[in-house]
């Protein structure tokens, strides 16, 4: 890679205890994020992809991360987030890697007014005072089209809508300017016009600021709709990475097909020919995982003595395009 | 905000008749006749009933309440039996100490309770001590901490006195040094029932979303802790203040008793003692009241400290 990414992360494992045992939710994960580049994180809850991404801003404290997330730093250096003690990574929290969660509706503090938190955020990192701050503030709600932010900043959380909310939580993630915005599943919680909306506000906030966002969420509709390059989750490894184009019309892992043909599409029954098909089964247990493929209980493609025995690789199938699966050169021959 | 106020006093105002109905009748019920106890068991029954013409106890209950009441609402609380001192005038001087106790009391349990609860540097050191602390607030009685204190700290070091009640006229100095170890008497118990309700509340906020949007922000653990778990964990405590004051600010017995504090809980138990029934119907009444006025401002600090109650 010629270009410098902005972030690195490197065969990360997240382990935590449990009375039966250390439940290893997310294993052997390593990506990368450049600069200004907007990646999902796709798969079922559960599949580890908000572990993926909590672990990434140390916020986990229950769990055991291990392997390296690598940090370019505002400053041009580069810092192993993993490593990091707690009063290093707390500059980069809020500050370099924001982050925004899936419930708006209790990601605000009840006891406080808007103001007094999105202040807080602003001034966490900046030398500000408390008036500059303010004006800052009100220029971020204005960012992501608030109708009367000088009233939000004076008002308590419980007065305020899901996608407000979610827009008081993106306006003070984006108060320290960071360099990555992770965002787990913020549309999820929201109804589907408020969706479009603060999709709509990410996507703009992104081409003004240039910031990188890590769009964590099972919902495909989105990602083709915001990101460039998509991972794709399953049982907490990842199984197919590549960009989006590439992935919805050449999807080469059984479970992104899968995935993308349980997908409900207009007028898919006329044109296409081919009705919603669901993935048959559920997500194993991290407890008990199947050996081999994680996937195979659930192929169409199982073959056993293949399948089954090894965990398959993750090997590129073309340029940027990786696929975790043993036999994805045979069903890409079959395919055509 | 003032309709509430004026709601709840007016609800505090049946609650109050009623109680103090109760208060009467189970006295003055149980006691039986008081010109009895005045006078003794070996007392004639011409001398009984002249005392109770004279004291107008041969009245029916209802009059004797209604006429009680009267005069309480008038500032006259009778004479005590006892000394034949007016009861307003024993039981006045009396308060003051007792309502500086309990505050001081309570400040001290809530602030200790609270940030020792709350401190995230060093917590593996400072939780193990809190908890020792709670066991011992909990299960050692009052009286019997009352005078380890005065032991150790009077006795054996010698830096406190044992007993007795500085007024404020002999400086604030002499008048604080008297009060530490009351003070830490009564603090103990609460100190101990606060921290754990406390504990429990901040264990179920700290599990909250918006916690850990505020780690997420960057502020650090200590910053998480003080500035948005507290306030989201304290409202039960307050609650617990509430009640707690109000029957302390009426005398703390155990904690009076034992440094011989001029309080009301002294004369109550003194009162109690020689049956002086005009001076505890008279302390019952002002437990009642102020046990009524402080759960009404612990339900106005409620509303002052979670913006969401203001609504209703």
């Amino acid at each position: 890679m010629a270009r410098n990414s902005l972030l690195e992360v490197e065969n990360v494992s997240v382990s935590f205890k449990s009375a039966q045992g250390p439940i290893r939710a997310v294993r052997d994960v390593s990506f990368r994020i450049n600069p200004g580049e907007i990646v999902a994180l796709v798969g079922e809850s559960g599949s580890g992809k908000s572990t993926t991404g909590l672990a990434t801003m140390q916020l986990i404290p229950s769990a055991t991360v291990s392997g390296r997330i690598c940090l370019t730093r505002k400053d041009g250096t580069k810092a192993d987030l993993v490593s990091l003690s707690e009063s290093d990574i707390r500059r980069v929290r809020g500050n370099e890697v924001a982050m925004i969660f899936q419930e708006p509706m209790s990601s605000l503090d009840p006891v406080f007014t808007i103001g007094t938190q999105m202040c807080e955020a602003a001034r966490v990192h900046q030398r500000l005072s408390y008036r500059q701050a303010y004006a800052a503030s009100i220029k971020a709600l204005e960012a992501v089209g608030m109708p009367d932010p000088e009233k939000c900043m004076e008002t308590y959380q419980h007065k305020l809508s899901g996608g407000m909310r979610q827009r008081v939580m993106i306006a003070m993630a984006l108060s320290s300017k960071p360099s990555l915005l992770i965002a787990d599943e913020p549309t999820t919680a929201l109804d589907v016009t408020i969706q479009a909306q603060i999709v709509e506000y990410l996507k703009r906030i992104q081409k003004q600021t240039g910031m990188a966002i890590l769009f964590i969420t099972h919902n495909l509709g989105l990602v083709a709709e915001i990101a460039d390059r998509a991972i794709v989750m399953y049982a907490g490894e990842i199984v197919e990475s590549g960009s989006v184009s590439e992935l919805f019309t050449r999807p080469r892992m059984p479970y992104t097909s899968g995935l993308l043909k349980s997908l409900p599409r207009l007028g898919r029954k006329k044109t296409l020919g081919t009705p919603i098909e669901p993935i048959p089964g559920s997500l194993p247990s991290p407890l008990a995982l199947p050996s081999g493929c994680k996937f195979h209980p659930r192929c169409g493609h199982f073959v056993a003595g293949v399948c089954d025995t090894a965990v398959p690789e993750l090997e590129s199938s073309d340029q940027a395009h990786q696929v975790r699966c043993a036999r994805w050169r045979d069903i890409a021959r079959t395919a055509q | 905000m003032l309709s509430l106020i004026v709601r709840r006093l007016l609800l505090g105002i049946p609650n109050i008749i009623l109680i103090s109905v109760l208060l009467f009748f189970t006295i003055l019920g149980a006691l039986g006749s008081p010109a009895t106890l005045m006078l003794g068991l070996d007392a004639t029954p011409e001398r009984i009933l002249e005392l109770e013409r004279q004291y107008g106890f041969d009245r029916p209950l209802y009059v004797q309440y209604i006429d009680w009441v009267w005069k309480a609402l008038n500032g006259d609380f009778g004479r005590s039996y006892a000394t034949n001192q007016r009861v307003v005038d024993a039981l006045l001087p009396r308060i003051l100490p007792s309502v500086e106790l309990a505050l001081l009391g309570m400040i001290v349990a809530v602030t200790t309770s609270v940030v020792f609860s709350s401190i995230t540097v060093g917590r593996r050191i400072v939780q193990p001590v809190v908890n020792i602390l709670s066991l011992i607030g909990i299960t050692v009685p009052n009286f019997m901490l009352g005078i380890t204190l005065t032991y150790i700290f009077s006795v054996v070091l010698g830096i406190l006195p044992t007993s007795g009640w500085a007024p404020w006229s002999a400086g604030i100095f002499e008048h604080l040094l008297h009060l530490i170890l009351p003070v830490l008497t009564v603090a103990a118990y609460y100190f101990a029932s606060f921290g754990l309700v406390y504990r429990a509340e901040y264990r179920a906020t700290s599990r909250r979303l918006y916690i850990q949007v505020a780690r997420a922000k960057g502020l650090s653990e200590s910053a998480v802790s003080f500035r948005h778990i507290l306030p989201n964990s304290i409202l039960p405590v307050i609650t617990q203040v509430g009640s707690s004051l109000g029957q302390l600010a009426a005398g703390a017995l155990v904690a009076e008793t034992v440094f011989s504090i001029p309080g009301v809980g002294t004369l109550f138990t003194s009162a109690l003692l020689s049956r002086d029934f005009p001076v505890f119907l008279a302390i019952g009444m002002i437990t009642i009241v102020s046990v009524v006025v402080m759960n009404l401002l612990a339900d106005l600090l409620y509303v002052a400290a979670n913006p969401q109650i203001r609504l209703d």
